[in-house]
């Protein structure tokens, strides 16, 4: 598999070097940095093939992670193992940047000790990693610790240790959603999808069984086959999820049955679920370009900015880019709310606004002159992209419920404090124009 | 030289003065220093010393002149120490071997251990050692721990082997028979790396897991990730042997358990598991198995990471390839963003022009999608689009609407792509010339209202006049005329293509007055050009057409030759899906195609677990009936609730089983297996004693005394049980706990 492992800061120095196997030599770290690192200009394929050694690196921040090998892989493994790596490593140290990995390099040879053994990628998930691996060095362990571990690595419930105690039960539950869209210049949606996620941070004592609810097309039909007389239910909106997956956590085979999701959590932060939707999708802006080239030497724009979603609701960090032809020489915008500015490095236009309210309309004029040139190309047209972040989902997801049963300790559903939020935010959010 | 400057260690307070002077490794104050700390006996000097040397050891200097010094400390009470000597030694052992003999007695202990961690840990470092002097130690190690009690150290045990296989091959039998073993293990944990061991080691021995087929089928939703992407790569491998072609409907029951059991796995969020499920689902299953992974599959294509997203299209596109019906409902998904990278933007217009041909409802979108991104401001995904249209044009009845988008980038300002248009009609038209006269004659009138920028385009036309010249015979003439006209003021490639047409035009039956004129007149204007191949070409076409050589009689058939059409690449579909020579186009070093199918499917009796008491072959028509009973009850079990099939996978029936399993096993090896080891490696062990006394004289004045006397006497014999809990005691009480049971191995 894997036959090393190799971590660089951007000037393409070594931060950490790792080989595990015979045929990959030192001198394959400056074969990396040479054609990799410092190439100019072209773009670096994730996957590189230096005299029949093969590269695959991922870049986080400054640093780059490359794993080395000689041999036939499956290159999905790879990757996900190297954004596995990160996860890992962002877990103990936060942010990845050269100055914490050089301060963390021991940890780190620990942690690749422990994952990757041999090449072969190995138990991945950060909280049995904690166990017996801390920012500290190995602590010496009490008896009961070791038990702990022991249950910990050859346990089923890889994920959590038990004895967890929290005098208050809490659980906070995230719906990430990023919105992408590709519109066509008649106002045409070309194609648009959500994809989104439910993050969870959970403090509860025990090892307490949680059961997820959301307003899934499937689920609600099943249940309203059960329970015919309950017609009121199926009156409320519910969305159709093309696709999802989820934690290790989360009983598979129940799903797969009755599309249940149940579960014993991992303590702390995790991502319990990915999932995405391609249906009535309410997408929360519209823009509405208008160009219009009077001559040679004369752009005019005008754009129209229409938020589409409940007036109680406000729109933040909103930001259009409009991009210009190349040979622009000024540009005058005339815009009734927000900042915007030409930033001629970009070849754009930034129309910033702090927030807008839902079911508002705004307005930006830009008269953009152009420098006569000799070529005698038309302007290609790039399209408008925007950025944007709304206070709910714009898949129309809802969480339903989400219950704890924790048979052992005493408490209840009722005693957990449960707090949910819904961030929609753009991701590919482009208007041909 | 560039990075060599940076003292790693920044929490080190004893490192920060000297951050420049201590440099370099060779110095030589530096390493005494180093040498000093090491030394020291003080644990946390000792520590600080290490995270140092691992520190050079990572910044790719060579450290092994503190080797002897280090080696010592592996057997230090301290586990951080410890840890940090073990990354140390896993670097330079090879280099140092006979020194790192030294530290084999130490794992050896470690082995023995009553912590299942330090059990597992001390395997883990002995087996990354590579040295092929301890083979015998690390395989008798090895057979012990996958008899261990704890799943952990199993686990330990099945990831050695790959290890000591390929230091010692000749230890491959031994090898198999624990592996052989190890299949059979209950616990998932083991199980994963069990998988992995029989990959490595012996991937052709089907027949251990005929057995344990079921068992793995119903187990692979409960290991590990990286363990299920090893189930599958072994499971398809066995499926592809035992059963024949899948037809629908008519599966064998076990063929169909393998492609149920990995349905679940499609909602994993390991992006690689989904994607090898995918691609398990093309090379066992139906169609409809195929369906069914579709959606995961485009999830993955349109996700967030760069890499996973690449990777799940050129699955996408393979599949456009073979099967686009089931892809094209999904081609709104394959819109390309003008903030995509390039590679994922190419891709994109591959997968769209393989739906456009294979389902030709879709091909209006496309069409509109592929025109507009042949506008867009990048070159190469503009010259990748028109070529495109020209593929998707191929099709009979795409042609015209096709066409008339082609023909308005021909005059696109931009050279490539115009280029690219008037090759990919050139092309269309040299399939079909017949039907695509009117094109000719459009592109010739083009020519000659000299709207026709870009000079590779030029050539096309002037090519295609010439190489069809009978169609088009009322306007050939006029291009001529225009070509010979302009013909000063173009380049060579014009020039020449210019020559070429007056050649084939002069050759044609029946010639009016005014090309022949024009044809003089180009080859006069020829003859006196500045480039010599110009005049070259044009000495050689005259003697052709109008010279007196035996050649000229065949000027025609020479000139008017039939060219060949040109092949569409087909699709590289050497490689298996999903592996990294698919990626790369070449084969990489221990790729492994897949097997057919096989012919006749071998029997279902193979893969029933024989019965406790009795084997009786003979009977296998009864035998098949009951084990199909069992096994349909099993699946009833586990679909009911899954924490019963947990249990009885964990459960304490099958802790209990492998403990006497082991303990009876190790007793008996114990009995049999002393002798026999202290006669192979009775040289090793010699080594190891002089080389464990060199290091005691060397040390005792340092350290305390007994110590040193334990590393003699456990080294000389360390099978010897007595001292190995002399020396297990005193580690413990370190850590004050009174432990009550763990010593039953041990002692016993």
């Amino acid at each position: 598999m894997i036959g090393g492992l190799f971590i660089y800061n951007h000037k393409g120095e070594v931060l950490i070097s790792r080989i595990y196997r015979d045929n990959i030599t030192r001198q394959a770290t400056d074969a990396f940095r040479v054609n990799v690192i410092h190439a100019r200009g072209t773009v670096r394929s994730p996957v590189t093939s230096i005299a029949r050694t093969n590269f695959f690196h991922v870049k986080r921040g400054n640093v780059w992670i490359c794993a080395v090998t000689k041999d036939n892989v499956n290159a999905a493994t790879v990757f996900e193992f190297l954004n596995r790596i990160v996860n890992v490593m962002q877990s103990y140290f936060s942010k990845i940047s050269e100055e914490n990995i050089k301060n963390n390099f021991v940890l780190i040879y620990e942690l690749l000790d422990e994952i990757l053994d041999f090449g072969y990628p190995q138990n991945t998930e950060v909280g049995a990693l904690k166990t017996f691996i801390t920012q500290q060095g190995i602590k010496t362990q009490s008896k009961e610790e070791q038990a702990q571990i022991t249950s910990q690595v050859t346990g089923q419930i890889g994920w959590r240790r038990e004895g967890i105690k929290y005098r208050r039960n809490e659980l906070f539950l995230d719906v990430l959603e990023s919105v992408n869209l590709l519109m066509s210049p008649q106002g045409q949606v070309l194609s648009s999808h959500v994809s989104g996620k439910v993050k969870m941070k959970s403090y509860l004592s025990g090892m307490p069984e949680c059961k997820f609810g959301m307003n899934d097309k499937l689920t609600l039909d099943k249940s309203a086959v059960t329970r015919t007389d309950d017609a009121s239910k199926s009156g409320k909106p519910s969305i159709a999820i093309d696709d999802c997956t989820f934690h290790q956590c989360v009983r598979l085979s129940k799903f797969e049955a009755d599309r249940a999701i149940s579960f014993i959590p991992p303590d702390g932060e995790y991502e319990l679920m990915r999932y995405r939707t391609t249906k009535e999708i309410n997408l929360p802006f519209r823009v509405i370009p208008l160009v219009k080239e009077n001559s040679k030497q004369k752009l005019e724009l005008k754009i129209v900015l229409k938020s589409n979603f409940k007036p109680s609701l406000l729109g933040q960090k909103i930001e259009v880019r409009i991009p210009t032809p190349k040979n622009t020489a000024s540009v005058q915008l005339l815009c009734a709310k927000g900042k915007a500015k030409y930033k001629s490095s970009d070849n754009a236009i930034v129309w910033k606004l702090k927030r807008l309210g839902g079911m508002k309309e705004s307005t930006i004029t830009a008269e953009v002159e152009l420098l006569p040139t000799s070529d005698k190309k038309k302007w290609s047209r790039p399209p408008i992209s925007m950025n944007f972040e709304v206070p709910f989902a714009p898949s129309g997801l809802k969480v339903r419920y989400l219950k704890v049963f924790e048979s052992k300790l005493n408490y209840s559903d009722h005693d957990v404090i449960k707090w949910v939020r819904y961030i929609g935010r753009s991701g590919l959010y482009e208007t041909r124009c | 030289m560039k990075f060599i400057d940076i003292v790693l260690d920044m929490k080190d307070a004893s490192s920060s003065g000297s951050a420049d002077d201590g440099a370099i490794l060779a110095d030589g104050k530096k390493l005494d220093d180093l040498r000093n700390a090491l030394e020291s006996g003080k644990d946390q000097q000792q520590i600080d010393a290490m995270k140092k040397v691992i520190g050079y050891i990572a910044k790719g200097r060579n450290a092994s002149a503190l080797f002897p010094n280090i080696v010592k400390l592996v057997a230090s009470s301290q586990p951080e120490l410890k840890k940090l000597v073990y990354v140390y030694l896993e670097r330079y052992a090879e280099e140092q071997q006979d020194l790192a003999l030294l530290s084999i007695s130490t794992f050896q202990r470690g082995l023995k251990d009553h912590n299942q961690l330090i059990r597992g840990c001390a395997l883990r470092v002995m087996s990354s050692i590579r040295l092929p002097i301890i083979s015998p130690i690390l395989l008798q190690g090895i057979s012990e721990a996958s008899t261990d009690m704890s799943p952990y150290v199993r686990k330990t045990a099945a990831h050695a082997i790959p290890k000591l296989a390929s230091i010692d091959p000749a230890t491959r039998e031994q090898l198999i028979e624990i592996i052989s073993r190890l299949l059979g293990d209950r616990a998932p944990l083991v199980a994963g790396s069990a998988v992995l061991a029989y990959l490595r080691v012996c991937p052709d021995r089907v027949d251990l897991l005929h057995k344990n087929y079921r068992k793995l089928c119903q187990m692979l939703i409960d290991v590990d990730e990286w363990g299920q992407l090893r189930f599958l790569e072994v499971l398809t491998r066995y499926a592809r042997t035992q059963f024949t072609a899948p037809k629908a409907g008519k599966l064998d029951f076990d063929h169909q358990l393998l492609l149920t059991a990995c349905q679940p796995l499609l909602l994993s969020r390991n992006a690689a598991v989904v994607l090898k499920v995918v691609a398990t689902c093309q090379e066992l299953g139906t169609d409809e198995d195929i369906a069914k992974t579709i959606g995961p599959l485009m999830n993955l294509a349109s996700g967030d990471r760069r890499e996973t997203k690449f990777l799940a299209l050129e699955v996408v596109y393979r599949l456009a390839c073979s099967s686009p019906h089931l892809v094209s409902p999904y081609l709104k998904n394959f819109t390309i963003f003008w903030a995509e990278s390039e590679q994922i933007a190419l891709l994109k217009i591959k997968i769209l022009t393989k739906l456009a041909v294979g389902s030709p409802g879709t091909a209006h979108q496309v069409n509109r999608e592929l025109e507009t991104i042949s506008f867009w401001d990048k070159e190469k995904l503009a010259t990748e689009a028109v070529r495109s249209l020209g593929e998707i044009a191929t099709v009979p009845e795409l042609t015209q609407t096709t066409l008339v988008k082609l023909m308005t980038l021909i005059n696109d300002k931009r050279e490539v792509v115009s280029g690219e248009a008037v090759v990919s009609i050139q092309k269309l038209i040299q399939i079909n010339p017949e039907r695509n006269e009117p094109v000719i004659k459009k592109l010739a009138r083009l020519y000659i209202r000299e709207t026709v920028g870009t000079s590779n385009a030029k050539c096309s036309i002037l090519w295609l006049v010439g190489e069809y010249a009978h169609f088009i015979s009322k306007v050939a003439p006029d291009v001529l005329r225009v070509a010979a006209k302009a013909f000063i003021k173009e380049v060579d490639e014009v020039k020449m293509h210019t020559l070429t047409l007056a050649a084939k035009m002069s050759v044609q039956s029946e010639i009016p007055e005014q090309v022949a004129l024009a044809t003089t007149y180009v080859f006069n204007l020829a003859r006196y050009d500045q480039s010599y191949d110009l005049r070259d070409r044009a000495r050689f076409l005259k003697n052709l057409i109008f010279g007196e050589l035996e050649l000229s009689k065949f000027s025609k058939a020479i000139l008017t030759a039939p060219k060949p059409v040109p092949t569409k690449v087909e699709v590289d579909e050497r490689f298996r899906c999903g592996t990294l020579s698919s990626s790369l186009g070449i084969e990489a070093r221990m790729y492994s195609a897949l097997p057919d199918f096989a012919l006749e499917a071998s029997p279902s009796s193979l893969r029933e677990l024989p019965k406790p008491i009795k084997k009786a072959p003979a009977k296998t028509t009864v035998a098949r009936k009951a084990s199909k009973s069992v096994s349909s009850s099993e699946s009833e079990s586990e679909s009911e609730s899954e924490s019963e099939s947990e249990d009885c996978t964990s459960g304490p029936d099958a802790e209990s089983q492998s403990e006497s399993e082991s303990e009876s096993e190790s007793e008996s090896e114990s009995s049999e297996g002393e002798p026999e080891l202290s006669e192979e490696s009775a040289l090793v062990k010699t080594a190891i004693t002089n080389a464990a006394e060199a290091v005691a004289a060397e040390r005792a004045p340092s350290e305390s005394g007994d110590h040193a006397v334990a590393i003699i006497e456990d080294s000389s014999d360390p099978e010897a049980p007595p001292i190995a809990e002399i020396i297990i005691n005193p580690d413990r009480q370190a850590s004050n706990d009174s432990s009550p049971e763990p010593k039953s191995t041990v002692s016993s």
